[in-house]
């Protein structure tokens, strides 16, 4: 095949047959007739297309992995912390270090131990924290699964770390997590406002029954 | 006669599994299954029903990569295969029972099953089964509403819209790929709401979802119409609520239809009790025993040594008697509900995944045709559509603000969060994060390194599906389901780090691609950020 780059001057140079062939050599079908305008056409879009991919694969090119993947990574090396709604009573939170603050904290001879500061929002902007536990977790932990015992309506988790010498030292904070207002709160066994007569053919009776069996750490 | 009517919804869910290089793999039967004793009934008793002209309306949330599976080539031909090694050990099992008439019944049941499936999806659908769904939606027969690409519990990422984005809109691209129509509904995988996703959903111009009742019945809004009326939420977008009492008459585990004793034990299946020697001809039990469809007991009083012979005909009889049952019960409630509303519209949606019909009850789908055929000679109620009814709410001006739930057991996330699993997260958040930064990088890239974008994409999405998450929580399912988030999770990252180091094995690329052969069509620039 010859080599001579794809330029409309050189095309136009080349007798029809000749360009039929050249596109034939390059895998473009051309139908019989075709006005030699549109295979030169054709030529050009394809040798486009050619330059662009030779372009982006020298930015990406054949080669084997500079990493070994075998195992997940146990760490990404980053301060950082998640918090995840799994029911209107509960949120996982897990948080990762940067290992050489992780080992400057732990390798002080002052430190005491890594706590999560769970705190209730209010609502306005910005949010206020209306109340707050502490939970101590070990240096090795990374997860910890947290029972929301009040009815705010954000939460954000807060990570910590304690010095015996120094003031407790925030690591890095959670984002805020609306949580769900959820009027299945009171005791199904209690005394309650009738409903409306739909709303108990849904099966509600039934569904708060269920729902204060695996949820009851939920209800008041 | 009031405005009643009841919608049945399925949910045909199943995560890609396709091992190009294990013929004969277990995991893979899932899809065998599904295809023999769900889908492919299915599409029989729909034949049926519109050839006697018995009217009958069913919404289908085709999972992507069930859609995906059902395509592909390769899957077909092992399907068939599958099939042909079933139908001369069946045959082959005949002699063995010479002496055992009613062994030899139950086989000729299960042969002729067989090789109806032989023809049907060979002859009649030519192994694209797809095509016929979109037929009897063409007709107005079935609703098919769009999905996620990957079976994803939405709610634990909705403080990254991104990733949702990604999945709705990669879930439309491969629903406009299979079928014709233009959704208006929207099938939430586990039906797993929180509140947010009703603004993604309306601005991809979806109407309305399904949401399990308790969205509904306890949030701080409750309606006045339970779950009897589809209602708006604030942005205008409507959400159906389950009726899970009606769905409990038939799915319940202990008191469902689905458990009567004259019913098919489809756990007791040969594939789990035969020797090897007598499997050999069926599958290689070294890889992993299976469901084989061949099932000679009925549930009986569910005792492990309870041994007593399936006969279909009483389970038909039964089939029978209990659509006629579920039929009263809920034309009763309907009445009520009616009267409630002094006959406004009154709605019951049944949702159900696809596989209780045919894989967990073995006469579900043939209960699921008498429905209809009995359905068409009451003057009470109907079935209808979601598409016909969203519009029809009761509720006037008042909207709800439906709060966090699915319809898993825990009805929240319990079974997706939990020490089994919740070691998943931190990567899959770690490399959806990855994704956004490196579509917001490389917006416009051709060549290689699109594909390898969208690879990692592709990979990205198969790393979400929710049935990994579960399948941690089975000792039986979870070494597989660690190897296949890990495996996606890795390929993403070797893609991650290869755009940082500028090399990338083309080798690996097309290993890679070759084995995960979905979603040709994607484009990873569903996860860049919507400006």
């Amino acid at each position: 095949m010859d080599n001579t780059p794809l330029s409309r001057a050189h095309l136009e140079t080349l007798s029809t047959t000749d360009l039929v062939q050249l596109a034939d050599d390059h895998g473009i079908d051309i139908p019989e007739g075709l006005n030699r305008r549109f295979i030169i056409g054709e030529l050009l879009e394809m040798a486009e297309e050619a330059r662009s991919d030779e372009s982006d694969a020298g930015l990406l090119a054949e080669g084997e992995f500079a990493v070994n993947l075998e195992v997940l990574p146990e760490t990404y090396n980053e301060n950082q912390i998640t918090l995840l709604l799994r029911d209107p009573g509960w949120v996982f939170v897990c948080w990762d270090f940067q290992t050489n603050l992780y080992t400057a904290l732990t390798g002080n001879h002052h430190f005491e131990s890594f706590f999560l500061r769970v705190n209730s929002l209010s609502t306005a902007k910005p949010a206020a924290v209306i109340d707050f536990f502490d939970v101590d977790v070990g240096p090795h932990d990374r997860k910890w699964y947290v029972h929301l015992s009040g009815h705010a309506p954000v939460c954000r988790v807060d990570l910590y770390c304690r010095n015996s010498q120094e003031k407790e030292e925030l690591l890095v904070r959670s984002r805020e997590l609306n949580l769900p207002s959820t009027c299945c709160g009171d005791n199904p066994l209690s005394a309650k406002n009738r409903r409306p007569p739909l709303v108990e053919l849904s099966g509600l009776g039934e569904l708060r029954k269920n729902h204060f069996r695996n949820h009851r750490q939920s209800f008041d | 006669m009031a405005d009643a009517s009841l919608i049945f919804v399925l949910d045909a869910a199943l995560p890609y599994i396709r091992h190009p290089e294990t013929p004969g793999c277990v995991e893979e039967t899932r899809l065998f299954n599904a295809i023999s004793h769900t889908y492919l009934p299915l599409l029989r008793a729909c034949t049926a029903l519109e050839t006697e002209a018995v009217p009958f309306k069913l919404a289908i949330a085709f999972a992507p990569t069930l859609c995906e599976m059902l395509a592909d080539p390769l899957l077909q031909t092992r399907y068939i295969e599958t099939l042909d090694r079933a139908i001369d050990f069946g045959l082959a099992e005949l002699d063995r029972n010479a002496d055992s008439p009613e062994i030899r019944e139950m086989l000729k049941v299960h042969l002729d099953q067989l090789q109806l499936n032989r023809r049907d999806f060979v002859e009649i659908y030519d192994r694209n089964i797809l095509k016929k769904f979109d037929y009897f939606a063409n007709r107005g027969y079935l609703e098919i509403l769009a999905t996620t690409a990957t079976s994803c519990f939405l709610p634990l990422y909705t403080d990254i819209p991104e990733a949702i984005n990604a999945q709705i809109e990669t879930g439309l691209l491969i629903y406009r790929k299979h079928f014709t129509a233009i959704p208006s509904g929207f099938w939430l995988p586990a039906m797993a709401w929180a509140q947010g996703l009703e603004s993604i959903l309306k601005s991809y111009g979806f109407q309305y979802t399904i949401l399990e009742s308790h969205s509904l019945l306890f949030s701080d809004s409750v309606p006045d119409t339970g779950v009897f009326s589809p209602v708006s939420c604030e942005n205008g977008f409507t959400v159906f609520a389950r009726d899970t009492l009606a769905c409990a008459d038939v799915a319940s585990r202990e008191a469902g239809y689905h458990a009567h004793p004259e019913y098919l034990d489809v756990d007791r299946d040969i594939g789990f009790e035969f020797d090897e020697k007598r499997l050999s001809a069926l599958f290689d039990v070294s890889l992993g025993r299976r469901v084989t469809g061949f099932r000679y007991w009925a549930r009986g009083d569910g005792a492990a040594d309870s041994r007593t012979l399936y006969e279909p005909s009483k389970a038909h009889n039964r089939s029978s008697a209990d659509a006629a049952r579920f039929l009263d019960r809920r034309g009763e409630i309907l009445a009520k509900a009616s009267a409630a509303v002094e006959g406004k519209p009154v709605t019951a949606v049944c949702a159900f995944p696809a596989s209780l019909f045919g894989q967990d009850w073995y006469e579900g789908v043939a209960w699921l045709e008498s429905v209809y055929r009995l359905a068409g000679t009451r003057n009470d109620f109907s079935f209808s559509l979601p598409a016909n009814r969203f519009p029809l709410k009761v509720q006037g001006g008042k909207t709800v603000n439906p709060c966090y739930s699915s319809w898993t057991e825990s009805g929240y996330a319990e079974e997706v969060l939990n020490n089994a699993n919740d070691w998943m997260y931190p990567y899959i958040r770690k490399a959806v994060k990855r994704m956004i930064d490196l579509a917001e990088r490389f917006p416009d890239d051709t060549g290689l390194k699109e594909r390898s974008l969208n690879m990692a994409a592709r990979e990205l999405l198969l790393a979400q599906s929710m049935e990994w998450f579960l399948m941690m929580n089975d000792s039986s399912s979870m070494e597989y389901a660690r190897k296949r988030f890990e495996a996606s999770v890795r390929a993403f990252t070797v893609v991650y780090e290869s755009l940082g180091s500028n090399f990338i094995s083309t080798e690996w690329l097309t290993c890679t691609e070759k084995a995960h052969n979905l979603f040709h069509e994607i484009n990873y620039r569903v996860f860049r950020k919507k400006k």
